[in-house]
């Protein structure tokens, strides 16, 4: 039901939490400690665009992880070129994984809530309800973006093997 | 989640029953995804006694996925870890490992059997369960719930025994349907919500939804227990609005924050704090200042204490009352010039009833009775713009004067004598009523393009009312105006009657008759009307200059008076206006008029 735009909506506040979290970061009372008072909104304006939650906007529109590039409703997005990152900064060249693997590494590497339980985590991090179930298939983007990439090897219906394609003797 | 496993065995039932319609004996195979062990067991028990009801189907085979029942087992829960041994020692259990393997159970005798598999999304050899009818949770959400909760909603309030009507079912969907597109809860959590919704101090659907409204707090949401049901994507603005504040995203640019904080300012400045908020809005708040104060002091920090004590009050009044609050400074109301259209007496009696519906507004508002206390009532005219032409400004001013005073020429007599003011008032006053229409401090204006108009206005005084109610009208006088055009024939019929020689019996010609025949409306009637008059507007005939006319008639003396008075009825209209002449002329008119038809008349 919607699930595409539960997903979508989730995506939206992971955004939000993320952004508060530096925000919150810069704001330690160590770090306001060693700031005049009266500089405070000064010096804090000018953090939040240069090491703050805007810079973090900023650079994640910049490399496409989130959009809309302008206007309100910023959320976490894969295109193509990432997912090609991904794989290459998660699994060493030559060498497969097995899909469940891939999802589980996103998630310790970069903290990319994939499918189900981790989507479903990722709410109770966003500071809503951890929700039981997506119906199950939250991630088959994934693995037709990994087919249509050729990063992805079909075993069986229920097992598939991510591989990072280069081995590096072509670039030696 | 019993809810959720009802809609799922209602869906299964359904199928079976389906299956078993066309007279096959064909095995009914079903799949579901994995689900908490309750619904599991809830889905799988009704199933058997469904089964057992009915001496067609056999004994279900009933099969929980083995990665599942071993998830639940190795689980820290206790209920998971029983639901596991519940379904091993009901047989559901898949030792073999492989669910695939079910499909080939042969039917026993005349009896269809039934295999009904659980997490199939768990299991390795899943494509090869491509013949299943798949029932997941997007199924039983479109096909058994049909996109909403209505059949969970029905029964939750039969569960608790409350009365409800159809608003109740389209306010719960309101609420849980956005909860759900948000992905703030999915359909099971839904289920769980519904069934623990304590609803045994609810009299009614209304108070079933303020019970939901302030139960969403297992969502991450906070109560919304004042919010009013408009739409349905109202609720669905709010959860938008309630997520961005709690989680900061509001206030995080500068810009946001410092209008937020202007508001709580000026709410603060234009409202005295006390008992503004209910205290059950502001439960983690001793006082309404405490309170406002907390939402101020949380938007200029975040702080995240102060967050949690917010996060306990009722959202709907925060976000409407408080971050949503507009001050206006109250403009002084701009008197209105109400156009009325008719005759003069009509219009100035409509703007009479117009002015006393307003007193009578004004004297409820201080708690007296209009009739007791109405002291005055006062008419008077202001500006007269007027379309009157002439070679210089004194003349059109002179001209719009005369025009004037025929138009209201004893108009102000005629209120003033068939007005009852007793009729008006508790006291006998003769002298209520006051009308200058007529005097001369009348403004006159050109208006230029725009129609001509006499504005007045009525002032109505009342005993213990400090001002009196004044309203402005202002009498549309176009140049089609039928008064107008009334006007316009009494003075050709007054000129052609003084012009012809001795007594005058007219008969007055109109030239443009077919046309006026034709005319499609009244507004192009007088039209016509008034092209007449100004064509040929001296197309007159006397009857009493009839070359036949017999000088020894006995009628002709009375007929002669007639004629004599018409014509000074005539002359007073064209001088001093239609009302002037009813008023003093009209008797010796008709008294003329009962002579001349002599005594048979």
């Amino acid at each position: 039901m919607g699930r595409h735009a539960a997903v979508k909506q989730i995506s939206r506040r992971s955004v939000s939490s993320v952004q508060k979290l530096i925000y919150d970061a810069i704001r330690h009372p160590s770090i306001q400690s060693t700031i005049n008072a009266t500089d405070l909104p000064t010096v804090y304006r000018e953090a939040d665009r240069r090491y703050g939650h805007k810079l973090f906007l900023t650079l994640t529109k910049r490399l496409g992880l989130v959009i809309p590039r302008r206007g309100a409703g910023a959320r976490f997005v894969l295109n193509e070129r990432l997912l090609r990152y991904l794989v290459l900064s998660t699994i060493r060249p030559g060498e497969r994984v097995t899909y469940d693997s891939f999802k589980k590494l996103l998630f310790a590497h970069h903290g990319l809530a994939i499918d189900d339980e981790a989507i479903g985590q990722a709410c109770s991090w966003s500071g809503t309800s951890r929700l039981t179930s997506l119906g199950g298939d939250a991630d088959s983007w994934l693995i037709d973006m990994l087919d249509a990439s050729g990063m992805l090897i079909r075993l069986s219906d229920a097992c598939s093997l991510v591989a990072n394609p280069f081995d590096g003797a072509e670039g030696a | 989640m019993k809810y959720f496993a009802q809609s799922a065995f209602r869906y299964i039932q359904r199928q079976v029953n389906k299956a078993g319609s066309n007279g096959s004996a064909s095995k009914v195979m079903l799949m579901m995804p994995s689900l908490p062990p309750e619904v599991i067991l809830d889905v799988g028990s009704r199933v058997t006694s469904f089964c057992a009801d009915k001496p067609s189907l056999a004994i279900p085979l009933i099969k929980v996925a083995q990665p599942l029942a071993n998830e639940w087992q190795s689980l820290r829960d206790l209920h998971a870890a029983q639901a596991a041994d519940a379904v091993r020692d009901s047989g559901w259990y898949d030792d073999a490992g492989t669910l695939t393997s079910y499909r080939h159970r042969p039917a026993s005798g005349e009896t269809r059997p039934i295999v009904l598999l659980f997490g199939v999304d768990r299991v390795t050899d899943a494509s090869s369960l491509e013949d299943f009818h798949h029932c997941d949770l997007q199924t039983i959400w479109e096909d058994e719930l049909q996109r909403c909760f209505d059949a969970w909603i029905a029964a939750k309030l039969d569960d608790c025994s409350i009365g409800y009507e159809d608003d109740t079912f389209i306010h719960f969907n309101w609420v849980l349907l956005p909860v759900v597109e948000r992905g703030l809860a999915d359909v099971l959590q839904i289920s769980t919500l519904l069934q623990q919704l304590e609803l045994s101090e609810a009299q009614d659907g209304r108070d079933a939804e303020k019970v939901l409204l302030n139960s969403l707090d297992r969502f991450g949401l906070p109560p919304f227990g004042s919010l009013r049901f408009t739409t349905p994507k109202a609720f669905g603005a709010y959860l938008d609005q309630s997520l961005s504040f709690f989680s900061y995203e509001s206030f995080m640019e500068d810009r946001s924050r410092k209008k937020a904080l202007n508001t709580v300012d000026t709410f603060v400045k234009h409202n005295e704090l006390g008992e503004l908020f209910a205290p059950n809005e502001r439960p983690k708040f001793d006082s309404d200042s405490s309170f406002v104060t907390g939402v101020r002091k949380y938007i200029e920090s975040a702080d995240s204490a102060l967050a949690d004590r917010l996060f306990e009050c009722d959202f709907t009044t925060i976000y409407d009352k408080i971050l949503g609050f507009r001050y206006s400074e109250p403009k002084e109301r701009k008197e209105s010039v109400r156009k009325l259209s008719g005759g003069p007496i009509e219009t100035v009696l409509t703007a009479l009833w117009s002015t006393l519906g307003e007193f009578k507004r004004v004297a409820d508002k201080k708690d007296v009775f209009a009739h007791e206390v109405l002291s005055k009532i006062v008419i008077k005219s202001h500006v007269f713009k007027h379309d009157s032409d002439g070679e210089s400004a004194e003349e059109r001013k002179q001209k719009a004067s005369r025009d004037l005073a025929r138009l209201l020429g004893g108009v102000d007599r005629f209120l003033k004598n068939w007005i009852d003011g007793s009729k008006l008032c508790a006291e006998e006053r003769h002298d209520l009523i006051t009308s200058s229409l007529l005097h001369p401090d009348v403004t006159f204006q050109p208006c230029g393009t725009a129609e001509p108009n006499l504005q007045f206005s009525v002032s109505v005084h009342g005993e213990g009312i400090e001002k009196p109610v004044v309203k402005q009208f202002a009498w549309r006088l176009p140049e089609v105006h039928s008064y107008r055009v009334a006007d316009e024939l009494i003075r050709w019929a007054a000129a052609a009657v003084d012009a012809s020689s001795g007594y005058c019996l007219p008969v007055f010609h109109v030239p443009f008759y077919e046309e006026l025949m034709l005319a499609k409306d009244d507004e192009e009637t007088r039209r016509v009307l008034l092209q007449s008059i100004r064509d040929e507007g001296d197309e007159l005939e006397n009857l009493l200059n009839a070359s036949e006319l017999d000088t020894q008639d006995p009628l002709l003396p009375g007929i002669r008076n007639l004629a004599s008075a018409y014509d000074h009825f005539l002359q007073s209209a064209k001088t001093d206006g239609l009302h002037t002449a009813l008023l003093d002329r009209w008797d010796d008119l008709r008294k003329a008029c009962e002579q001349a038809g002599g005594p048979h008349y």
